[in-house]
């Protein structure tokens, strides 16, 4: 056998140094990446994983299993980030029951982090399904990095219609990307006003 | 960022483009989803205040594409490092009982469900295998970044009992290469079934070292240029004799050693039994694909 971590005594409510951080590292890509695909941008990344992380230390089981920890954790990543769209958005269900209940972000998840194939599956299928210009401006823009200067030349275009372009695209683009959230926010929204 | 508020140009001859063409739709939303694109490209916290539904969509389906793109969502090894010291002070603040916290709590299925085991999170091979992956620069940052609050809680962690790593009379000869390949000063890495390892000839004869840290089983890679086999996951440098440099930022266990012998022409090393191959302790010394396979060790 090869050698591993000393096999943890479950003795101390407090476990051994050395299984939390296997636990850590193992687990610190699958957070970072899933809450960095709901914001984007590697500030705010920084700052929800870290509240996610902070969160879940207090309600840690660190004798469970993996996969049992990583659903914890996602539980946690996903009302954290819920929480924090409540603090801009004047979303139309206030209550972040409402909006778990509601089935926020829950497709293909099974309660698990979605894998890196199944998020680049949806990017694919947002991208297959929005007309060759929308496609191609997203692209540029988003896969490929291109500043707008760099995307209007090789689309023929001015910036200012790449920036309109970019807009109706990304529209489009959210309008078939979940539609469940919208539409079941509604539904419990409307359902708690009439 | 950019900030013009001129009209929104034609784009004539394009039908998507005239459909998508909305009554709410003005100068000012193209600019701020520019500036929200412009943020995220730059990685830096966008606008979000007073947006609406709709533009929690747009900027989910942005994050998303952003998410997509080969040189994002990839893990900064300093803010690693820095959430990892504070979460060992959190650790140690907190009373021995693990209670869960009020908000987490009161969402029902927010309890670590006890099934079902996914496979495919449980493998300790494959989580091994993660990091050496994913983690391969976050050593030196570790060091440097994390400091005393990590320092002490690793100093808690015991390693493996140091001596040989397969005890006599428990596991196998097998034959990992052929003397003439490893001459004098030369460090060879072998794979023996589940072992790893590094083979050294030294001026005493051969010896041989598990080739796995002995903190945290990350694989060890040989070092030609300070003689030192490292760590990708914590930055420890472990020394030829198998003990960690003086200047480890931690106390960790020295490497086991493996027992090795010169019969036929090669060397053997005593591993566990096991699956290993076509090789019998006393056959023909055959090295197959589980030899030696990177002669400079690394």
């Amino acid at each position: 056998m090869l050698q591993g971590e000393p096999v943890q005594q479950n003795t101390s409510a407090k476990p051994v140094t050395g299984s939390f951080q296997a636990l850590y590292e193992t687990t610190l890509p699958v957070v970072y990446r899933y809450v960095y695909s709901k914001v984007g941008n590697r500030e705010e990344a920084e700052d929800l994983t870290s509240q996610v992380y902070l969160k879940a230390l207090h309600g840690l089981d660190e004798s469970r299993d993996s996969a049992a920890i990583q659903a914890w954790l996602f539980q946690v990543a996903r009302t954290t980030i819920a929480d924090y769209w409540r603090r801009f958005y004047h979303l139309r269900s206030s209550s972040l029951d409402d909006l778990l209940a509601a089935g926020w972000d829950s497709q293909q998840n099974n309660g698990q982090f979605p894998d890196d194939h199944s998020a680049g599956g949806r990017v694919r299928w947002i991208l297959s399904q929005l007309p060759e210009r929308y496609r191609d401006v997203l692209t540029y823009r988003f896969l490929l990095n291109c500043s707008l200067k760099e995307t209007a030349a090789r689309m023929n275009l001015s910036e200012a219609n790449i920036k309109v372009l970019q807009y109706r695209a990304l529209s489009k683009a959210s309008q078939m990307s979940e539609p469940a959230l919208i539409g079941n926010m509604e539904t419990a929204d409307d359902e708690g006003n009439e | 960022m950019t900030s013009d508020d001129q009209k929104p140009p034609e784009l004539s001859g394009t039908p998507e483009d005239e459909h998508s063409v909305g009554e709410m739709e003005s100068a000012d939303h193209f600019v701020r989803a520019h500036d929200f694109i412009e943020d995220l490209r730059a990685d830096r916290r966008p606008l979000r205040a007073d947006s609406d539904d709709a533009a929690l969509h747009l900027h989910e389906t942005a994050a998303l594409l952003r998410a997509a793109s080969p040189d994002s969502a990839k893990v900064d090894p300093a803010f690693a490092s820095r959430l990892f010291a504070r979460l060992e002070a959190e650790r140690r603040r907190l009373p021995a009982a693990h209670v869960a916290s009020p908000d987490i709590a009161s969402t029902p299925e927010a309890e670590p469900p006890s099934a079902p085991v996914s496979q495919e999170h449980v493998s300790p091979r494959r989580g091994m295998s993660r990091r050496g992956l994913l983690w391969g620069s976050l050593g030196a940052a570790a060091a440097a970044v994390a400091g005393a609050a990590v320092t002490s809680a690793l100093e808690r962690t015991a390693g493996p009992p140091v001596g040989p790593l397969v005890p006599a009379g428990t596991g196998q000869w097998v034959a990992v290469a052929a003397v003439s390949t490893v001459p004098l000063g030369m460090v060879k890495r072998f794979e023996a079934g589940a072992v790893i390892g590094y083979l050294q000839h030294t001026a005493n004869g051969f010896t041989a070292l598990s080739g796995v840290c002995t903190h945290m089983a990350c694989l060890l890679t040989w070092n030609a240029g300070e003689k030192t086999f490292d760590c990708p996951c914590h930055g420890v440098q472990f020394l030829t004799n198998g003990r960690a440099a003086p200047n480890a930022p931690y106390s960790y266990a020295p490497l086991p050693t493996i027992e090795t012998k010169v019969e036929a022409d090669h060397v053997w090393v005593y591993v566990a039994s096991g699956p290993i191959g076509s090789q019998e302790p006393q056959g023909a010394p055959t090295p197959t694909s589980h030899g030696y396979n990177d002669p400079s060790g690394g």
